[in-house]
């Protein structure tokens, strides 16, 4: 491996497993915030003790989360110095608002979780809206600075240095509103469908008690609807995002869908393996004229080709176009399993308790965050290889120090033990803290008074 | 005042704020770890106490201080980014694991014991790692190849120079945090954990003293020469001097106790007081010895600045950002770290469970 290739994988894996960290808290927040709401709409308390429990994984993912967003935060500037240094000249701002964003998310994640049943019901809604907020901004921010990447506006590039610098202009490049939009809402599906996967889980468990049953129950619903909403939300804007593509990345959609070739009625194709050398795509299933549709809204719009471009800045076209194709599979197949659930919900249908519909439904937890880390990896890999889109490649961002081997060896020790605890540590809390004791009727036998203590 | 003096001015005032926040919190933690080895409840849990709230927002705080570098340096952000590789990777790790288990420990009563091993040794190890950071900037460490920067890892981790700030930054946060727990714990009324404090204050104070003045003097070879530097300069004078009564006053109020009894909060409040200045003041003097550089003998503020619109950008946005959240974090202060009533039942729970 090269040291730009180690670079690469090091900072890919970061990042792969702060997004893990950082989407759950994105989205658990979220969840918490909804069952605070239905609690005081409903009366019904075991939207709280839903909200308790929620709170307790949120607190141990969050903190978690900063722990490995730190860690991104200084290995980018240390793994890619040279991009930083263009970063700091252009597109430092989002950053800078961030760390905003992160006070704002601790210090109402506090609030809630150190006033616990000390604070009014309205409060309580008030203060995990802002963790919310926070939270939701953070990884916005963020995002917008790989939305950036993709598409750099607000400066002119003069020899690899920043001229006539426009930071807000930079911030609201034609990415981002696509970009940020499918990030938040994907974020809210992943995790609605995680949850709905623990209470699945739950429901399969046998020698259920009738509250417990009822509390499941009630819960898969919340989380299916959450999930059913967005993931229709997220393929939309999905699909905006490929428009814009189409007309920012051209190169980018032509290597996600395989085009060779500069076309009109252009197919889609789903599926396949993407053969370089004989510039077609083996055993997809063609939908003639579909990817014109997409990208153009014209079934005869023309769609670039890779043809249009060098072929040195291809990226790898195989594995780029299935992955493509899983998230889009995985984002299909979570609106047909909401439509299922509720269809069946209303016709009280014998299935919906089923064991194996339970089974899908604890297997699309799983596929919901599989998509996340998916979308990523396909957004970062089709730029390849640039790290500003046309601007500055990787190679030219990477740092000249030498012993990114040995980064590497700790980085990996590190997560494997963080991941491990993490684990260990939810599977410990939930053992000690049935279920059956917090749906019983004293609050206090729950934890979380003295859990304030829990930061 | 030049723009680009302004940006290092306010990027000194958030190292000054986080050197201060974190001494305290990574010293609790090693205060804690030692009482807990020795048995000491009363001690563990007043420092127990403190630490659990309050890292989240420290880390934000570190956070701002890569980033304000990027915005205001970007030149000097990467030439610290090729530079760092080694030594930010270790102490990433160390920040990491310590975070981490933090949480682990609170969340589960099994990690409870091992949350306060990670946390109190690397509440010793960090103010040491932090603080080489200064002699890596104060130059003869770092060559600049071409447009490029190399570390010189072997000469850095074998000088003794590196060392002996390592040993300072210790002894320092150890010496600044008992100030503070003892603070906590006169306000939770706990006078046997408060003695241990002062007397782990009276050990700390002259050692760290001392290891800084030795630091400063010996020289780093090909770098900076704070000391001899700054003697041009009165401001230099005037800061140490200053640094130097405060410690005295300070010191002279600690030892000026009798052990085994209660005393008034505004003493307390004093001691620590003179604490926190003494710490301002030296670290003024050591910047007026510092300046202009950021990176001897490659980068001043003026030549790795960033262009004036991204400058004046991101000094607003993070003053501007600042004023408006310190109410709040001060609100937030005054309800779990200053509110007596929080500090003295909070203790009291951790000695009841032991
Ligand atoms: C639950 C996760 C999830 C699901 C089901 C989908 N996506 Fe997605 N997608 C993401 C999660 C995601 C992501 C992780 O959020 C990405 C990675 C980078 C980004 O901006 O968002 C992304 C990127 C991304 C991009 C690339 C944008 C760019 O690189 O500039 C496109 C064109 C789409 N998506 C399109 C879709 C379509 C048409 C979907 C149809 C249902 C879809 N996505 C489902
Ligand atoms: C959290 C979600 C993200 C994931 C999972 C992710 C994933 C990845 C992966 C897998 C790589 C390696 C790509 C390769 O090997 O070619 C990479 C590279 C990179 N990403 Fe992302 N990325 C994410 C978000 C971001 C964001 C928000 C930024 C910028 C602020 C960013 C900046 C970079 C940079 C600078 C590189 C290195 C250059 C490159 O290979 O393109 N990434 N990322
Ligand atoms: C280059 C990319 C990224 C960097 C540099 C980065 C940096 C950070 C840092 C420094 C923190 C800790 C903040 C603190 O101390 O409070 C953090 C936390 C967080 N990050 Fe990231 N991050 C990146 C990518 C992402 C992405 C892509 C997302 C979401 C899609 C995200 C969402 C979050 C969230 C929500 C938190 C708050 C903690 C949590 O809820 O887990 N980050 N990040």
């Amino acid at each position: 491996m090269t040291e730009a290739v180690m670079a690469r994988a090091l900072f890919g894996i970061t990042l792969g497993y702060h997004i893990t960290y950082a989407t759950l808290g994105v989205g658990i927040p979220f969840l918490i915030f909804l069952a605070e709401v239905m609690t005081s709409r409903t009366k019904d308390e075991s939207y709280r003790v839903f909200a308790r429990r929620l709170t307790r994984v949120a607190i141990l993912l969050v903190g978690v989360g900063i722990v490995t967003g730190t860690t991104v935060a200084v290995m980018l500037s240390v793994l890619w110095p040279k991009f930083m240094e263009v970063v700091g000249q252009i597109i430092n701002l989002p950053f800078e608002l961030e760390v905003f964003a992160f006070i704002i998310e601790s210090l109402f994640l506090a609030i809630y979780v150190y006033g616990g049943d000390r604070l009014k019901p309205r409060a309580r809604i008030v203060s995990s809206f802002f963790v919310t907020l926070g939270a939701g901004l953070s990884a916005l921010l963020v995002t917008d600075v790989n939305a950036f990447m993709n598409t750099p506006t607000g400066m002119t590039w003069v020899h690899g240095t920043v001229e006539n610098p426009n930071p807000w202009l930079a911030m609201l490049n034609p990415s981002m509103p696509y970009e940020l939009s499918h990030v938040l809402a994907s974020a809210y599906m992943a995790v609605a469908f995680v949850f709905a996967a623990a209470a699945a889980k739950g429901l399969l468990r046998r020698n259920l008690t009738p509250a417990e049953r009822t509390y499941h129950r009630k819960n898969l619903t919340l989380t299916m609807a959450v999930g059913g909403v967005t993931a229709v939300i997220t393929a939309f804007v999905g699909d905006a995002s490929g428009k814009m593509m189409a007309t920012y990345q051209p190169e980018k959609l032509a290597a996600a869908e395989g085009l060779f070739h500069t076309t009109t009625y252009a197919p889609l194709v789903i599926g396949g393996i993407v053969e370089p050398a004989k510039q077609m795509i083996v055993g997809g299933i063609p939908i003639p004229g579909m990817l014109s549709w997409l990208a153009t809204t014209q079934l005869s719009g023309k769609v670039l080709g890779l043809d249009a471009f060098p072929s040195w800045t291809w990226p790898a076209l195989a594995p780029v176009h299935l992955m493509f194709d899983t998230m889009v599979g995985i984002g299909t197949f979570a609106i047909g399993l909401a439509f299922v659930y509720f269809v069946l919900r209303w016709r009280k249908h014998a299935w919906l308790f089923a064991r194996w519909f339970l089974w899908v439904i604890y297997a699309m937890g799983f596929l919901g965050m599989l998509a996340i880390e998916d979308g990523w990896v396909f957004a970062e890999e089709a730029r390849q290889p640039w790290i500003i889109y046309n601007l500055m490649t990787v190679d030219q961002a990477v740092t000249t120090t030498p012993g990114i081997g040995w980064m590497f060896g700790g980085f990996m020790a590190l997560f494997t033990v963080l991941l491990i605890a993490t684990v260990v540590t939810l599977r410990t809390y939930f053992r000690n803290h049935p279920l059956d004791g917090e749906l019983a009727p004293s609050p206090k036998a729950t934890g979380l008074a003295k859990g304030g203590v829990a930061l | 005042m030049t723009l680009p003096t302004m940006g290092a001015a306010f990027l000194w005032v958030l190292v000054f704020v986080y050197s201060i926040l974190g001494a305290i919190d990574f010293g609790s933690s090693f205060w804690r770890w030692v009482f807990h080895l020795r048995g000491n409840w009363n001690a563990e849990s007043v420092a127990a106490t403190y630490v659990s709230p309050t890292w989240e927002l420290i880390n934000a705080f570190l956070i701002v201080i890569p980033v304000a570098l990027v915005g205001l340096f970007p030149a000097a952000a990467y030439a610290f980014g090729t530079v760092l590789a080694l030594p930010a990777t270790l102490l990433l790790i160390l920040l990491a694991l310590r975070g981490a288990y933090l949480q682990f420990g609170y969340a589960s009563a099994r990690f409870r014991k091992h949350m306060v091993y990670v946390t109190g040794i690397t509440g010793l190890l960090l103010p040491g790692v932090f603080i080489a950071l200064l002699p890596l900037t104060q130059g003869g460490f770092v060559t600049r190849v071409g447009s490029s920067y190399a570390f010189a890892a072997g000469a850095f981790f074998s000088s003794l120079p590196v060392y002996l700030f390592m040993a300072f930054g210790i002894t320092l946060a150890l010496y600044l945090s008992a100030l503070f727990l003892a603070r906590y714990a006169q306000q939770a009324g706990s006078w046997s954990a408060y003695h241990r404090f002062r007397r782990g204050a009276l050990w700390m104070g002259p050692i760290s003293l001392a290891l800084g003045a030795v630091a400063l003097r010996v020289p780093t070879p090909g770098g900076l020469a704070i000391v001899a530097g700054g003697l041009h300069s009165v401001w230099f004078v005037i800061f140490l001097v200053a640094s130097l009564a405060c410690f005295a006053l300070g010191y002279l109020g600690l030892v000026m106790q009798e052990r085994g009894h209660p005393v008034t909060k505004q003493r307390a409040l004093w001691q620590l007081g003179f604490g926190i200045a003494q710490i301002v003041l030296s670290q003024f003097a050591y910047a007026v010895g510092h300046v202009p550089w950021l990176l001897y003998p490659y980068l001043t503020f003026a030549n790795s600045a960033s262009n004036h619109v991204m400058f004046v950008s991101t000094l607003l946005v993070l003053i501007v950002g600042l004023v408006i959240l310190t109410p709040a974090l001060l609100w937030f202060r005054s309800l779990f770290i200053v509110d007596a009533e929080y500090v003295a039942t909070h203790a009291q729970e951790g000695r009841h469970s032991h």
